[in-house]
């Protein structure tokens, strides 16, 4: 797999654009404490300033570095899109395997619940759903969870339906090999293409829901995340007094990332035409 | 009789949800050392009927019995492993995203045998399965050996039945002939039964000593084809 992706890097451009996207916003995050000049949580002094050379993205309304609130807010946005990416894509998976694997009454049963999903409109229900958990990250990754799966069970289920009647499938049952052996060791390499595409996908949806949350007051007002600082520029009159400098650049950064996880998305792309959810 | 498969009806549904007949009236029979050719042309329903014999489709109707005893599909332990198939389309026999020896190595630890690289060298001698096949992927090989390693694969099983599905059709001339000669040698030494289902007349008639003919699902045994 490591051959084929650097086989992608070089030939696909979008590929290529999206992978660099992505490591400089995953530096971003990591290298946090080193980029970031100010503690993001530390009133400096003047509000409201002006871009300079002290403070390259001017200060919020309560005097915070806005540039050292973006390079930290990154570590949030990234984390809650990531980890929610990853169990969106682990419970679409094993539902999609599951119903396509075994077909029958347990594929209608999770086709119907799928469907049934997918007319919902997620951001309402995740709203909703945060309002009742507690607030935080982990609040946020169970309601974006609930409501992003069933994109990645239809499409990996398509997939799995149609690995499962290939001979090599059929092989491995009529040797009497266990369906778990058969799923883990068969299906889900050939599948990983389209999972790993997925999961991409989401980490850039969930970002989005992330953000939206954050914008709305959801998200946790003692982490700072793109979403945060948006919804205090909002919220602080700094679109009204048109600061640009403390609403662009969150909106840039939300932007870049997301391009960076659709572009990657391109790896898949050429590989399957099953990545549309 | 080795195997034994009476009044077998089939029907699926098409994409439109119209139901199709696949098998009206099916009856196919075959002895221990015995090959039987299942001739007819596409979409006659002489896979259906391999599909049915080996459990891997349960019949509408009709009934299966091995050797003396009546069998339900899915079949159970004692019978899974002994009845067997080998596919038309050698590539697709692999799992693509393993190396030969990974997929090989599966029978050895199903059957608790030692699932050595050296045992399985030495078992596959005889297909024309060397070392340096072992560690290739499935794209890197051509279909007569591919063909020849799913057989080796299921041998190691120890079936007592087979259903050869159009073995040799996308072989060219000397994998064919390579295969088919494997096939009879096996059959000399183990005694195991083979329904041969396929569309060419002449190897049916050269590699089997008996004949179904199957037409719109109808089976019908015949002395010659």
């Amino acid at each position: 797999m490591i051959k084929n992706i650097w086989k992608e890097f070089r030939k696909n451009r979008a590929f290529r654009l999206g992978v660099i996207l992505l490591l400089f916003f995953i530096s971003m995050a990591v290298l946090a404490p080193v980029i970031a000049p100010y503690d993001p949580e530390a009133l400096l002094g003047m509000p409201n300033q002006r871009p300079s050379a002290a403070h390259w993205l001017g200060t919020n309304d309560i005097g915070q570095d806005i540039f050292s609130e973006l390079v930290y807010g990154s570590r949030i946005s990234l984390k809650v899109g990531i980890v929610a990416a990853l169990a969106v894509t682990t419970l679409g998976s094993t539902i999609g395997m599951v119903a396509g694997y075994y077909k029958g009454v347990v594929d209608k049963v999770f086709t119907v619940l799928t469907n049934v999903a997918m007319t919902i409109p997620s951001l309402p229900l995740t709203i909703l759903l945060v309002g009742f958990l507690k607030t935080g990250m982990l609040g946020m990754v169970v309601a974006i969870c609930i409501t992003a799966w069933a994109g990645t069970a239809r499409v990996v289920r398509a997939k799995v339906l149609q690995i499962r009647e290939l001979p090599y499938i059929q092989i491995e049952k009529l040797m009497g090999v266990s369906d778990f052996k058969v799923l883990f060791k068969h299906i889900v390499p050939n599948i990983a293409d389209i999972v790993m595409t997925r999961c991409a996908l989401s980490v850039g949806g969930a970002m989005m829901t992330e953000t939206s949350l954050s914008f709305l007051g959801l998200g946790s007002f003692t982490q700072k995340s793109w979403g945060n600082i948006l919804h205090f520029a909002f919220y602080r009159n700094g679109v009204i007094n048109n600061m640009w400098w403390w609403y662009l650049p969150p909106i840039l950064c939300i932007s870049g990332c997301m391009l960076g996880f659709v572009l990657v998305t391109h790896y898949g792309r050429s590989r399957s035409q099953l990545i549309k959810g | 009789m080795l195997i034994e498969a009476k009044g077998l009806k089939k029907t699926y549904k098409n994409n439109k949800g119209v139901r199709i007949e696949a098998l009206r009236n099916a009856n196919v029979a075959v002895r221990e050392n015995e090959c039987v050719g299942l001739f007819g042309s596409s979409g006659s329903g002489k896979s259906t009927i391999g599909q049915i014999m080996v459990g891997l489709l349960p019949p509408d109707e009709g009934s299966i019995s091995y050797r003396g005893k009546s069998v339900k599909i899915p079949y159970g332990k004692g019978i899974r492993r002994e009845i067997q198939m080998l596919y038309q389309h050698p590539e697709v026999s692999f799992n693509p995203k393993l190396t030969l020896l990974r997929s090989l190595i599966e029978p050895y630890q199903l059957m608790g045998i030692d699932p050595s690289r050296e045992r399985i060298l030495e078992d596959n001698y005889r297909f024309g399965i060397y070392a340096e096949h072992l560690e290739r992927y499935p794209g890197e090989l051509s279909g007569g050996e591919l063909q020849r390693a799913a057989l080796a694969r299921i041998l190691v099983l120890k079936p007592r039945f087979i259903v050869l599905d159009e073995p040799t059709s996308m072989l060219d001339a000397i994998s064919q002939a390579q295969v088919v000669q494997i096939l009879r040698e096996i059959q000399k030494e183990t005694g195991v039964g083979y329904l041969f289902i396929t569309h060419n007349k002449a190897l049916c008639q050269a590699f089997s000593s008996r004949f179904y003919r199957i037409r719109e699902g109808i089976t019908e045994e015949v002395s010659s084809l």
